[in-house]
């Protein structure tokens, strides 16, 4: 299990950080990524393996209403 | 167009003149306002003192002291006594930085019957204070429709009768704009403000404020938009208002240190340039980019807020949009504002209506507008939110209330509350837009049905339960309004903190105090009741700042800077609030800090919930939402969200699912939403220094500094 | 139209493009006023040399249309008309709509020739484009 901004979801063998965000539907062109802490940046998501019992922060840079 | 304004010309009668030596603005303020009576014509000048200053501010604070003032608690919005008061804000009109042009309306509005306040750019607000006013106060009603000129540079202000036609603002501002200016370049020097016929005929009737677009060759619309004020305008026999000032400059606002505004400008436009493209590209779509992301993220409203997406979203999804807007066009409501949001269709040509057939320009869609007018309505096509749009503008009437009270009457119809006999043949199910269309124009031009749905969805209900044998108790559930209000165009039901963002408002469920749907659904950076109770004060505090001085509240997060990536506190963008203290310090000449910001939105905030206490309403009961806000009314809403509903009736409330009919799990969920949106209302209240019922306790205003003898009197009766 | 090109490997830094700019625009020897500013660069670079191109990138986001292409080509701005917002500036894709704190308004080369009349080196120069 992984938890993704305190959601937890089965984790993946093929978890990069691109997958994930597809996985929980996360489209948003603005987010920042944390993988236990540390910043992971856009150009790395679809390299950057999540391991299991990760803690996954993605933050949605958006402005709303 | 030159018939109208001969007509116009020739047809001015001055009824009151007024001449004055315009205020040298010290410091961003003129240090006087203007007070206009329409009954008795009494046109004076009144002093800002420095306790305005330093408890009131302006904008916002400004418009709640004089109106605090002029009215007393029995007063009613369509008495001569009510007053509409605009005033702009010591930072308004600095030509610098992005968002800088706005000024606030406040009013007692005919749906709440409480305090009204709404924000609204364009460029009548900075050419006012330049022409010697920080605050304009209407009061009385004249016999007949007047148009009140504020003549800046020759130092004027006429009331006068004019022979025009107050139905259509686009054209009304247009001719008005024409008439006062010497020249094509020369029409950049004047702002009308207008409504339309809707204004006449429903509660919801907005004022228009033009700034003229010399590129385009024509004014443009910006919209007070909440709240009725135009009907109050209208309801005095206000035609329009007329400012012209022609000799803006970049320090028009005397400021204390221009230095450091051109610099914190020129930072930001830079910032704009470089980073818009590829974050919210609000110089590309507006807010309209918000539609695709909505969607995705279930919060987009549709079928009267019962869903949060759509399988036909796509047809008014951001990208849509986008290709409808003129490109590349400075398309700032105030000189300065590289974010360049307020987007334009050129060249639309409505299929029905009174301007059918004729080429106009659309101001919008807004997010507002495509959400409201079209998804919660379950219309997806772009064509139909643009033309609604403009034709809510043009009648005056409020784009979002329009929307949510379409969608109350759709999901009403649907249920058969009210049918065609009693709709007048329009077959208002979700999606018809020709039937929405058509009541749309019978709203503005007040006939039929659209009588009726001018009311506002709280007498609705109350129509279609006494008139019609609706059920109180369902339409209570799904008509969203609080305090009489209607809501604005986003899905709180899975969020909690903004339930509380939205019913825990001063004026009603305008997102302009608080938007932390994201913070709390999605990023989860709000898990506590304390942390949501800490941004229900942060958050309205802080972006009730920005109408106490002039300003848009899009430059401060609606692009982001480099410095947010390593911050602690990404959502509040820290950099940019920075930046605002720094532009207040430079406009006054003080010297507040992020602390002291804060304070003087708590001031403003806690004087306007006790103005509502002294006008019947401002406790506890009316911070209720409709259940519809806060989670599932019916059961096909519980089964659009089975899964995530159940898990949470497994993990939340602790009730096994497993074997319970829908009907039993609605309820569940319903009595432990309830009792938890109730639990919000106590830790926001206990943080926001209130009582448990909401009132202002006695220490807090003390604190404040606002524990004037007349407050107090107010809130001791209330205790 | 004419533009201030430029050969930066000639370039001494010596200063007097900027003094005669900024002395005939702004009565004042500082190279802040000057719309053409040279800028030393570290481990023996070139100078870089900024000054308007007149690309016209700025006319499209003034908001008042105080910026106009003159009949020789060359961006000017309509003091008369400008309101001070520096949305050229920020636009500017050279940095050269220049601002400084004593003004209200931006400034900016408009190919007057001067500075190239007083460059010892031809670092400077009016070039046909």
């Amino acid at each position: 299990m992984i938890t993704v901004n305190g959601k937890q979801i089965e984790w993946e063998e093929d978890f990069t950080v691109e997958r994930v965000l597809k996985a929980m539907n996360y489209t948003f062109p603005k987010i920042v990524v944390r993988v236990n802490g540390e910043v992971v940046q856009q150009s790395k998501w679809s390299e950057f393996k999540v391991p299991d019992g990760a803690e996954v922060h993605a933050h949605h840079l958006i402005a709303g209403g | 167009m030159s018939g109208p304004i001969e007509k116009m010309r020739s047809s001015r009668k001055v009824l009151a003149e007024y001449h004055y030596e315009p205020a040298q603005i010290e410091r961003g303020y003129a240090g006087k306002t203007l007070y206009v009576n329409l009954s008795n014509h009494k046109i004076e000048a009144k002093d800002v003192t420095q306790q305005m200053k330093d408890i009131f501010i302006g904008g916002k604070g400004f418009g709640l002291w004089y109106l605090w003032n002029a009215i007393k608690p029995e007063t009613k919005w369509n008495d001569p006594e009510n007053e509409i008061v605009i005033s702009p804000g010591p930072i308004a009109g600095i030509t610098q930085y992005p968002g800088s042009g706005k000024s606030l309306v406040v009013t007692l509005s005919p749906l709440t019957n409480s305090i009204m306040d709404s924000n609204v750019g364009g460029f009548f607000g900075p050419y006012f204070k330049f022409s010697g006013w920080d605050a304009l106060e209407i009061q009385g009603k004249a016999d007949k429709d007047v148009v009140v000129f504020i003549d800046g540079d020759q130092g004027k202000v006429t009331i006068e009768e004019v022979d025009l036609d107050p139905s259509a603002s686009h054209l009304l501002s247009e001719q008005l704009t024409e008439l006062m200016a010497d020249s094509e370049q020369d029409k950049k020097n004047v702002s009308v403000v207008s409504s339309g016929s809707g204004a006449e005929h429903t509660r919801v009737g907005i004022l228009n404020f033009s700034f003229y677009d010399l590129r385009r060759k024509t004014a443009r619309l910006k919209q007070a938009g909440r709240g009725g004020i135009g009907t109050v305008f209208r309801d005095k026999k206000l035609a329009a208002l007329v400012v012209k000032f022609s000799s803006l400059s970049g320090k028009s606002n005397n400021p204390a240190d221009p230095a450091l505004i051109a610099k914190t400008g020129v930072k930001i436009t830079r910032e704009i340039n470089k980073f818009d493209d590829t974050q919210f590209r609000m110089r590309q779509i507006g807010t309209a980019n918000l539609m695709t992301p909505m969607n995705d993220y279930d919060l987009l409203p549709v079928h009267n807020f019962k869903y949060g997406s759509h399988k036909d979203a796509v047809g008014i999804s951001s990208e849509v949009l986008r290709s409808r807007f003129t490109q590349k066009m400075p398309d700032g409501c105030w000189v300065g504002c590289a974010l360049s949001c307020c987007k334009a269709v050129d060249d639309y040509v409505p299929k029905t209506g009174p301007f059918k057939g004729e080429k106009v320009l659309v101001d919008g869609p807004e997010y507002e507008n495509a959400a409201g007018l079209g998804a919660n309505c379950g219309i997806f096509d772009a064509d139909y939110v643009i033309e609604a749009n403009f034709y809510c503008d043009t009648y005056g009437i409020d784009t979002i209330s329009t929307g949510t009270i379409i969608a109350f009457i759709m999901e009403c119809y649907e249920k058969g509350i009210i049918n065609k006999e009693i709709t007048g043949g329009l077959e208002l199910n979700f999606g018809n837009a020709e039937a929405a269309m058509e009541l749309i124009h019978q709203m503005g031009q007040g006939r039929g049905f659209g009588k009726i749905a001018g009311q506002g969805v709280r007498r609705l209900k109350k129509i279609f339960a006494e008139e019609y044998g609706g059920d109180p108790a369902f339409m209570q559930d799904i008509g969203m309004e609080n305090k009489g209000l209607e809501y604005s165009q986003y899905q709180a039901k899975e969020s909690l903190a903004q339930q509380g963002g939205y019913a825990l408002t001063n004026k009603g469920p305008q997102h302009d105090e608080a938007w932390l749907i994201f913070m709390d659904m999605v990023n989860n950076q709000l898990p506590t009741f304390e942390k949501k109770a800490e941004a229900l004060h942060y958050f309205p505090m802080f972006r009730t700042w920005f109408g106490l001085m002039g300003l848009c509240k899009l430059p401060w997060n609606d692009i982001i800077p480099e410095s947010n990536a390593t911050s602690d506190s990404p959502e509040k963008i820290p950099e940019h609030v920075q930046n605002y203290v720094d532009l207040f310090n430079a406009v006054t000449g003080k010297s507040i800090d992020k602390d002291e910001m804060i304070r003087q939105s708590e001031r403003v905030y806690n004087f306007q919930r006790v103005f509502n206490l002294r006008m019947g309403f401002g406790t506890r009961e009316h911070d209720a939402a409709p259940y519809r806000a806060l989670g599932p009314v019916t059961e096909e809403e519980y089964e659009s969200r089975q899964e995530r509903y159940d898990k949470q009736l497994k993990e939340d409330v602790g009730i096994n699912p497993e074997g319970m009919s829908t009907a039993d799990k609605v309820a569940a969920m319903r009595k432990y939403r309830q009792e938890r949106y109730e639990t919000l209302i106590d830790v926001v209240y206990k943080r926001r220094g209130w009582t448990e019922n909401g009132v202002p306790k006695l220490e807090h205003l003390k604190d404040l500094g606002i524990d004037f003898p007349e407050v107090v009197e107010v809130v001791k009766n209330n205790l | 139209m004419k533009i201030v090109g430029t050969n930066v490997k000639e370039c001494t830094l010596c200063g007097a493009c900027e003094t005669t700019c900024s002395i005939f625009y702004f009565k004042e020897d500082n190279r802040m006023k000057s719309a053409i500013q040279v800028e030393e660069l570290p481990d023996n670079q070139s100078p870089a040399i900024h000054v308007c191109n007149q690309c016209g990138d700025c006319i499209a986001v003034c908001p008042v249309l105080a910026i106009k292409k003159s009949k020789s080509g060359v961006v000017i701005i309509n003091k008369k008309l400008c309101v001070g917002c520096f949305n050229c500036v920020g636009v500017c894709p050279t940095g050269t709509m220049f601002w400084h704190e004593d003004l209200t308004e931006p400034f900016k080369c408009i190919s007057c020739a001067r500075c190239t009349k007083e460059c010892p080196t031809e670092a400077i120069f009016m070039q046909e484009v």
